[in-house]
C-alpha cells in the first residue's frame, strides 16, 4: 500500500480518538448513560434495605456503645490497639465528622456536641463497586445491600479510596490474634483483605421477611430502626416521613441508605 | 514451505502429546464429555497404597452408622473442592442458601463451618490428614473456623 506520511498520520489520529473515545460515544448515539454517576436516579420501589437513626435519642446516650460491642462481638472484627490497625464496621463519629456539609459556625452547641454511629451507607449508587477490579464488592440486584466477598478481594484498597464515607477497613495484620472473643458462628477475615459493614446479610439470609441487624437489636433505645425504603408501611417510611433526616455528603450522588434523624 | 515433512510431524506430535487427557480418557472407555480435571487425575482414595490408614467415614452417628452427606462419599471425595467453590459463589454472591444434591434432597443454609464441619467435626483428621499428604493446602481456614480447635 502506498500511502503517505501525512495521511497515515492523519488516519491514525482518527483511530486514536475513535479507541478512546469510541464507547462514550457510542453511548450518546444510543441514548444511554455515558457517565452513569452523574446521572443516577434513585427510585422509591422495590426492596431496598435502609437505616434510620435517631441522633437525639443516640445523643442522650453519648457513651452507650452497644451496637459497636454486638456488631463487632457477632462479626468477630479485631480490636486493635494500634490506630492505624484499627478495623470498624460500625463507630462513633462527631456531628461534623459525620456531616461536614452541614455545619456552620453558629449552629447550636447541643447538635454540634452529637455523636452519631454511622457504617456503611450501602449506598444506591456505591463508588467502591465502581472501582473493585475483581468484583469482591457487588451491589446485591435483589435488595440493595453493598456486599464484600471476601474470597475474591486482593486487598488493593480501591476501595478505600472509592469509599467518601471510611467505612471500609483494611486488615493490615492478621485479625484472628486481636480477636478478644470469638463468635464461632460467624468467619473471620485474613490478612490483607478488606472488610465492612454487610447490613448483616447473615441476618437478612436467614429471615428475610423481617431481618433484625445486630446493632439495631442491641440498641436499648430504639435509636437504630432497619426496614424496607421500597415499602412506605415500613419502619423507616414511618420515621422518615414524620422528620427531618440528613444522609451523609448527599452531593456525591452515591445515594446512601442510612438516614439521621435531626 | 521448507521441510514441511519434519514440520507437520512435529506438529502432530506435539497435539498428540497435548491432547493426552483426552484420548487417554477416550481409549479406557471413558466419554469425552464426561472429562473432568479429578478423573483424569484422580483424588487419592481411603486404601490406596501409602494412604491405607486415612478414615474412610469420619461422621458417625452416635450409634456408630455413617451419617448421610450432601452427596454420596464417593462424589464427595472426587468432586467436595468444586462443590464448595460453587457453593461459596451461590451463598456470597448470588443468595442462593440450599443446596439441592443429585439425589433430589434439599439441604438448608449452607456453611462451611455450619454444614460441613457439624458432620465432620475434626477437621484436623478429615481434612488435614489427606491434604497433607497431598500437598494441598487450602485457604479455607485463613477465615473460615475450626470449631474444634477452639475456633482457631
Amino acid at each position: 500500500m502506498d500511502m503517505k506520511r501525512r495521511d497515515f498520520l492523519k488516519l491514525a489520529g482518527v483511530g486514536a480518538t475513535l479507541g478512546v473515545g469510541g464507547r462514550a460515544l457510542w453511548e450518546v448515539v444510543r441514548g444511554e448513560e455515558a457517565f452513569a454517576s452523574s446521572t443516577h436516579r434513585e427510585t422509591s420501589e422495590g426492596l431496598r434495605w435502609a437505616m434510620v437513626v435517631d441522633t437525639v435519642t443516640c445523643a442522650e446516650h453519648g457513651d452507650c456503645r452497644d451496637c459497636i460491642a454486638a456488631c463487632h462481638r457477632a462479626h468477630n472484627v479485631p480490636r486493635h490497639e494500634d490506630p492505624r490497625h484499627e478495623v470498624k464496621w460500625i463507630w462513633r463519629e462527631t456531628f461534623s465528622g459525620a456531616f461536614p456539609d452541614e455545619q456552620h459556625v453558629f449552629m447550636g452547641h447541643e447538635v454540634l456536641a452529637r455523636t452519631v454511629p454511622v457504617l456503611c451507607n450501602h449506598c444506591d449508587n456505591p463508588p467502591c463497586v465502581r472501582v473493585c477490579p475483581t468484583g469482591a464488592t457487588f451491589k446485591r440486584k435483589k435488595d440493595g445491600v453493598v456486599m464484600m466477598d471476601m474470597h475474591r478481594c486482593i486487598g488493593c484498597r480501591y476501595c478505600i479510596a472509592g469509599c467518601p464515607y471510611g467505612a471500609r477497613s483494611f486488615n493490615w495484620v492478621e485479625p484472628r490474634d486481636h480477636i478478644p472473643d470469638i463468635n464461632p458462628d460467624y468467619p473471620t477475615r485474613t490478612r490483607g483483605v478488606v472488610e465492612k459493614c454487610t447490613f448483616c446479610a447473615e441476618r437478612i439470609a436467614k429471615n428475610p421477611a423481617n431481618p433484625v441487624p445486630a446493632c439495631v437489636e442491641a440498641c436499648r433505645f430504639g435509636a437504630l430502626v432497619f426496614g424496607n425504603l421500597g415499602d412506605e408501611s415500613s419502619p423507616v417510611r414511618r420515621a422518615l416521613a414524620g422528620r427531618f433526616t440528613l444522609r451523609r455528603k448527599p452531593g456525591l450522588g452515591t445515594g446512601p441508605s442510612v438516614f439521621y434523624l435531626i | 514451505m521448507y521441510d514441511a515433512g519434519k514440520v507437520v510431524a512435529g506438529i502432530a506430535i506435539f497435539a498428540g502429546l497435548v491432547t493426552v487427557p483426552i484420548w487417554y480418557q477416550a481409549s479406557a472407555g471413558g466419554s469425552v464429555q464426561s472429562l473432568d480435571l479429578y478423573r483424569v487425575f484422580p483424588v487419592v482414595q481411603p486404601g490406596a497404597q501409602g494412604f491405607e490408614d486415612l478414615p474412610k467415614d469420619l461422621a458417625l452417628n452416635p450409634d456408630g452408622t455413617p451419617r448421610e452427606c450432601v452427596e454420596p462419599t464417593e462424589y464427595m471425595r472426587a468432586n467436595h473442592m468444586a462443590i464448595l467453590d460453587r457453593w461459596r459463589d451461590q451463598v456470597v454472591r448470588e443468595d442462593v442458601q440450599d443446596y439441592i444434591s443429585t439425589t433430589g434432597k434439599t439441604w438448608p443454609h449452607l456453611k462451611l463451618t455450619g454444614t460441613c464441619l457439624k458432620c465432620h467435626q475434626k477437621k484436623a483428621e478429615f481434612c488435614d490428614r489427606c491434604h497433607d499428604r497431598a500437598g494441598e493446602k487450602p485457604y479455607c481456614w485463613d477465615c473460615h473456623l475450626d470449631r474444634v480447635a477452639g475456633g482457631r
